[in-house]
């Protein structure tokens, strides 16, 4: 009997879907080729204990609880993107509203939602079923083990998938709700790690947060009383779920920083402080004119643009500026205060790369989806004038962005020259080789996340897609070096940076800032570390310069302008390459 | 010399075909409707003669420069208008056309005059301060013709600039368009609207499937297609007899009796409507009315389409 017989379209129509696309079996075969080789690898440990004369018999519980945490933290990096865009795909496509006029119930939409999201997900449990067979083979686990384990990692599945139906139900876009699970989920994983044994160990929180903190307990001491509130967590999930998705089936955008900085105005106006402040900063940052001038696009980035423009920066940079000499403070206070300054300057890197990467990489998609980038196409300003014009507003920021992070490091320099406060920095060479590298470091990185972003943003027709490809290919670019570095320094001494280890940190933009904030002073061999660090700055200035070129060079093909047409000898036409 | 001449271009997306073959002139200061359904390929044309798109094959000069060498010769000669707004929401009406004005080069002195003069144009300089988001859609298309005039371009490219709006707008939009081809402009105005083109064009071209399947003023295509005029006429002393001898005037396809009139269908090119009113005068007839129809432009599409796309 087909699901639609059974009164499920929604379910039926999820899983067509899903079997059309060639996604599906792509994710599938990606984690099936990621778990097995993780099991082949620790597979591979069994035999040499082999070859060495020891008994493997009772290895079978050790490779099985490596099952268990690779499927959960395969659970982990998976299901949120399976689910978080169950509503939100409907809401951006304005089928949502529909749905709701018809006789399917809201209780019904979410369920056969949650389910039909869930099937590729519990496939991807199913998938371990051979490997379960090996481990129950070699010896060690209880049938009671591999039902406790594979129950846990059903509840995780329920529960995280929960939770991203949850945020999809609540969030206006993909994205939004994509960003929102992850957090969520990784707040969660990270409360756990966080938060005492002691305290954990004590009550509820432990136990609803349980599958969450799976793959770092021994399973073999849950019982199933433990599931209760894992269940009740994931009641509460689908409750709120369906509360948000009639609420906020037809939530218009909010920006709560719009609306906390118009609140900011007009407690200023109220007070009689706007007018000084706008004639102090006219010409700084006030758009030196009312009306565009000489290049109009630059004008409006920098006059319209939220958080560009004149009022938002100002204020956007008084409160970062706020919060760096609240952290300053706490970290002189601090007994330890360079683990409070490298926290800080995390938060403050966070921060600035998200402002830029988010301006950046909207610049071009936001023209494509209002519809005005043709028209403006039309023009005849020149593509690689558009692109250097739309990057006037990024270029603010970054002149802006410039101020807290020159506010920590030149405390730390007088912290390092006036008694020792920050026992990393040495003295001499060494703080102004940090200062020369910490401050070439930032305004090297955020134009390259400006340019890479634009880059993405030009060659991405929707703006959604277009933030996920350059978040994850940053996050990518940022984090596989350094987890390589990681492995390949596991085992020896992790924290100098010297030989061929060091250029696999380096190339990553996260390591290089990791090793100017920790490397210096303490662990640098300030002759061999200096010249890596040169190193890998040209190499990342190179980048710059590489996806500079491409954005400027090619403009008019990634804009969608047409190629002049030459003429070939014999005659014929060509379409030469753009911008020669 | 043409202003606007294309010809043969094709146009491919991926492995479709969306303009076959296609070859239009446009003249200087005429006003050329561009017809067909949906998917037709009328904006793609446009959009290659907006030099946003590149042809596989054919050439394309607007006044005498060839547009697919020199993209950005022609583009301060031509003013282009998609089939959607394409305004920035968060600028006023005036911060929006000083953007273009901007955008267009012009010597900042003469922005302030011109801007002026196309708000007047278009009826919107009421609307000077007011945020584009919060203009209607009928405004915010005359915003987009106020924006299209700013550098004072020769030639107009149009896409569907009336779709979407309601009747008053349409007309608004309609009597703008006439006032710019009274100014000289050389217009390309497509639309899948029938009568809206035939009461404001010189010349259409019928496009189907990305072919073009006629051109020519509207008389030349109904001459084209032998088809008829219909003229409805009132007698006061209408007779079997007198019905039968009109029915055997030289030009006369047909005689319909309606209830209260009759219809009689002349081909034009033989019996022009007044010399039909001469010769029912001459035939003793008491004509109470006399009201001959507008071309039924609808026959000729349905006569020449298929309804295929591409």
């Amino acid at each position: 009997m087909s699901l639609s017989l059974l009164h499920a379209p929604i379910l039926s129509k999820e899983l067509i879907e899903q079997a059309a696309r060639p996604r599906t079996y792509v994710l599938r075969v990606t984690y099936a080729v990621l778990l097995f080789a993780a099991f082949l690898t620790a597979v591979h440990g069994v035999t040499v204990q082999l070859e060495l004369g020891d008994s493997v018999v009772g290895s079978g519980r050790r490779l099985f609880a490596l099952l268990v945490c690779a499927q959960f933290t395969g659970i982990l990096l998976f299901v949120p993107a399976l689910m978080s865009g169950a509503l939100t795909e409907e809401k951006e496509g304005r089928t949502l509203e529909l749905l709701l006029l018809t006789r399917v119930r809201p209780w019904q939409i979410l369920c056969e939602k949650f389910v039909g999201r869930l099937v590729p997900a519990l496939t991807f449990l199913v998938l371990s079923l051979p490997l379960l067979a090996v481990c129950y083979a070699l010896g060690g686990m209880s049938a009671e083990d591999l039902l406790v384990g594979a129950g846990m990692l059903f509840e995780t599945c329920l529960q995280v998938g929960a939770l991203a139906l949850m945020c999809s139900a609540f969030c206006r876009t993909n994205l939004g709700a994509f960003l929102a699970s992850y957090a969520l989920v990784v707040s969660g994983w990270l409360l756990c790690r966080i938060l005492p044994a002691s305290i954990i160990q004590v009550g509820v929180l432990w136990e609803v947060v349980l599958p969450l903190s799976l793959g770092s307990v021994d399973f073999g001491g849950v019982t199933f009383r433990a599931s209760v509130p894992t269940l009740l967590s994931i009641a509460a999930s689908l409750l709120l779920a369906r509360v948000f998705l009639v609420r906020r089936a037809l939530a218009g955008p909010t920006r709560p920083l719009a609306g906390l900085f118009r609140r900011l105005d007009g407690f200023l106006e109220r007070h009689g402080l706007a007018q000084p402040l706008r004639r102090r900063y006219r010409g700084h940052v006030r758009p030196r004119a009312d009306l565009p001038d000489r290049q109009p696009i630059a004008w409006r980035e920098v006059a319209k643009t939220p958080l560009v423009k004149p009022a938002h920066l100002v204020y956007g940079l008084a409160l970062v500026e706020l919060f760096v000499l609240f952290s300053l403070g706490v970290a002189d206070a601090s007994r330890n205060p360079a683990e409070v300054l490298v926290v800080l300057l995390g938060v403050l890197w966070v921060l600035a790369s998200a402002a830029v990467l988010g301006l950046s990489v909207s610049a071009i998609s936001t023209e494509r989806s209002s519809q005005t980038l043709e028209v403006l196409l039309a023009t005849p300003i020149a593509g690689r004038d558009i692109v250097r014009q739309k990057l006037r507003g990024v270029q603010r920021i970054i002149r802006g962005l410039l101020l807290p992070f020159g506010t920590v490091f030149l405390v730390q320099l007088w912290w390092a020259r006036t008694g020792g406060r920050l026992y990393r920095l040495g003295p001499g060479v060494q703080q102004l080789s940090y200062v020369f590298l910490a401050c070439g470091s930032v305004a090297l990185f955020l134009w390259l996340f400006a340019w890479f972003s634009m880059w993405v943003g030009l060659r991405t027709p929707s703006r959604p897609r277009a933030v996920l490809t350059s978040v994850v290919g940053l996050l990518v670019w940022s984090g596989v070096p350094v987890l390589a570095f990681a492995l390949a320094v596991s085992g020896t001494s992790f924290y100098y940076l010297k030989g061929w280890e060091a250029l696999l940190l380096l190339v990553s933009p996260a390591g290089c800032v990791w090793a100017v904030e920790v490397y210096p002073g303490l662990y640098w061999d300030v002759s061999e570390g200096m010249g890596l660090m040169v190193a890998a700055l040209v190499l990342h200035a190179g980048l710059l310069f590489l996806f500079r070129a491409l954005c400027l060079r090619r403009a008019d093909r990634y804009l969608g302008r047409a190629r002049p047409r030459r003429r070939t000898t014999s005659g014929g036409f060509f379409y030469a390459p753009p911008e020669q | 010399m043409e202003f606007v001449e294309v010809k043969n271009l094709w146009v491919r997306y991926g492995k479709t075909v969306a303009v076959r073959d296609l070859s239009l002139a446009i003249p200087k200061g005429e006003v050329f409707g561009f017809i067909g359904p949906n998917g037709a390929g009328k904006t793609t044309t446009i959009k290659v003669l907006a030099t946003l798109l590149s042809p596989m094959e054919g050439s394309v000069h607007i006044a005498g420069i060839d547009a697919l060498r020199y993209p950005e010769r022609v583009r301060p000669r031509f003013g282009y208008m998609p089939d959607f707004f394409g305004v920035y929401e968060d600028l006023t009406v005036n911060e929006y056309l000083h953007f273009f004005a901007a955008a267009y080069r012009m010597d900042r002195s003469k922005r302030r005059a011109v801007v002026d003069d196309v708000l007047a144009l278009t009826d919107l300089a009421g609307k000077r301060d007011t945020m584009v988001d919060a203009l209607s859609r009928g405004m915010k298309q005359r915003l987009g013709l106020a924006r299209v005039l700013l550098h004072d371009p020769e030639l107009l490219l149009l896409d569907e600039p009336a779709s979407g709006l309601d009747p008053r707008a349409r007309i608004e939009i309609r009597e703008l368009l006439k006032e710019l081809r009274n100014m000289g402009k050389t217009v390309l105005v497509s639309s899948h609207i029938l009568h809206e083109l035939g009461q404001m064009c010189t010349r259409i071209g019928i496009i189907e499937a990305g072919r073009m399947v006629a051109e020519g003023s509207l008389h030349d295509i109904y001459r084209q297609l032998s088809l008829h005029r219909a003229v409805h006429v009132q007698l006061a002393n209408q007779t079997d007899e007198l019905l039968a001898r009109i029915k055997a005037v030289p030009g006369v396809e047909s005689v319909e009796r309606d209830i209260d009139r009759i219809s009689v269908h002349i081909r034009e090119e033989e019996l022009p409507c007044e010399d039909l009113l001469d010769r029912l005068v001459g035939l003793g007839a008491r004509i109470r009315m006399f009201q001959p129809e507008a071309m039924d432009m609808e026959t000729a599409f349905m006569k020449l389409t298929e309804g295929k796309v591409t």
